[in-house]
């Protein structure tokens, strides 16, 4: 099974949108394992039909739970999310909604070939050991100056972690006009080393190049620390040994 | 005898006098995995803290037991209350989202896991009672 988050510094640029459509078009030709990792604003169930719902067997120290089957556009994806205790906000501290994201990992009996993970905004305990927990990295932002902020921060966390990274999907890019012309209201660009896997228009129902997708989460790059401050720092102790030695 | 200790008991008893009267009631409902499995009810108020270990019968009839108990549930005597009457804030009030407001705890280990197993089973049994009051 591989893991793939969808994680973006900058709420509402669309990763639940996003990570759905990745779950579809994956679904398409695999087995897809769904966690909704967003606890404060879990919503992707909003956007399925349960089939089945989640099952907790065992007692005790031996409790096994088998993910809930929802249908996302006529397709069954194996899912988990904190709506199991129904649609209403969550008020946990931050060790209670980590234990839940143990959950998902080590309990949640998944049976399929790519589990996606819808994180939260930010980056927050959860998330951090979601994505730490990866195998990969798909970034999600918006074109627009304000994005760029929160997406280098996650990239310099990402760096830190020698994340490996599948690319970004640039949502909100474009609108196309009924008479055929295409529109961009963000004229910003950023990228910063990532790969740009797809840029993707204005629009409710997000549809994803398969073969862009497979390529993105088959070949990711690996996101490696800034070297240039730390051989700075080298030179700069080599030179005062030099010193102190003729001293 | 404290008074959340009276409220345990009265459900209690308002339980099984709903039940010998309404017998058909428990075939509403499959019995479930989660039978059997005994919690330690902690519910407390500003002035006192009231502990009772319960658990589900084959028919989800809520028991008092002597049982060691698998996992704790601690909540507020107004929680307990809230759940009897299935209502909070203008909205329905379930063992679901008193859980994930944080308005019931859930204590022990697997702590999550239990209370996915078993707030549907409590919700079950006060389900039945809160259907009969209304």
């Amino acid at each position: 099974m591989k893991t793939i988050s969808v994680v973006s510094g900058k709420g509402g640029v669309g990763k639940t949108t996003i990570s759905l459509a990745i779950a579809k078009t994956l679904s398409t030709k695999y087995k897809v394992g769904f966690i909704d990792a967003d606890i404060t604003g879990a919503n992707a169930h909003l956007a399925m039909k349960m089939e089945k719902d989640i099952e907790v067997v065992g007692s005790k120290d031996d409790i096994t739970v088998y993910p809930a089957v929802m249908s996302l556009d006529g397709r069954s994806i194996q899912f988990f999310s904190v709506s199991v205790f129904g649609d209403t906000y969550v008020k946990w501290n931050e060790s209670k909604i980590s234990d839940f994201c143990d959950v998902a990992f080590d309990k949640v009996k998944w049976d399929c070939d790519y589990l996606v993970i819808d994180t939260p905004p930010g980056l927050h305990a959860e998330n951090l050991k979601v994505i730490e927990r990866s195998d990969c990295v798909v970034l999600v932002t918006i074109p627009a100056k304000f994005a760029e902020s929160d997406y280098i921060k996650t990239l310099g966390y990402l760096r830190e972690i020698s994340a490996k990274v599948a690319g970004v999907y640039v949502n909100f890019s474009y609108m196309k006009c009924e008479c055929g012309r295409i529109l961009r209201p963000f004229r910003y660009t950023f990228n910063y080393g990532v790969p740009v896997i797809e840029e993707l228009p204005f629009t409710e129902n997000v549809t994803l190049d398969y073969e862009k997708l497979m390529n993105a989460i088959n070949n990711p790059v690996t996101l490696k620390r800034d070297t240039t401050m730390h051989k700075v720092k080298e030179a700069f102790i080599s030179k005062m040994i030099e010193v102190i030695g003729r001293a | 005898m404290p008074k959340v200790e009276k409220l345990i008991d009265g459900l209690l008893k308002l339980q099984d006098a709903i039940l010998e009267k309404e017998k058909d009631m428990i075939q509403e409902f499959e019995v479930n995995k989660a039978v059997g499995n005994v919690a330690q009810i902690e519910v407390y108020d500003d002035k006192e803290n009231y502990s009772v270990r319960l658990k589900l019968d084959e028919n989800l009839r809520i028991v008092k037991t002597d049982e060691e108990p698998m996992h704790l549930i601690r909540m507020h005597v107004d929680t307990l209350v809230d759940l009897i009457l299935g209502e909070r804030g203008g909205r329905p009030f379930d063992f679901g989202r008193a859980y994930a407001e944080g308005h019931i705890e859930f204590m022990g280990i697997d702590y999550h896991l239990h209370a996915m197993k078993m707030a549907k089973a409590w919700e079950k049994a006060f389900y039945r009672i809160r259907k009969y009051l209304r």
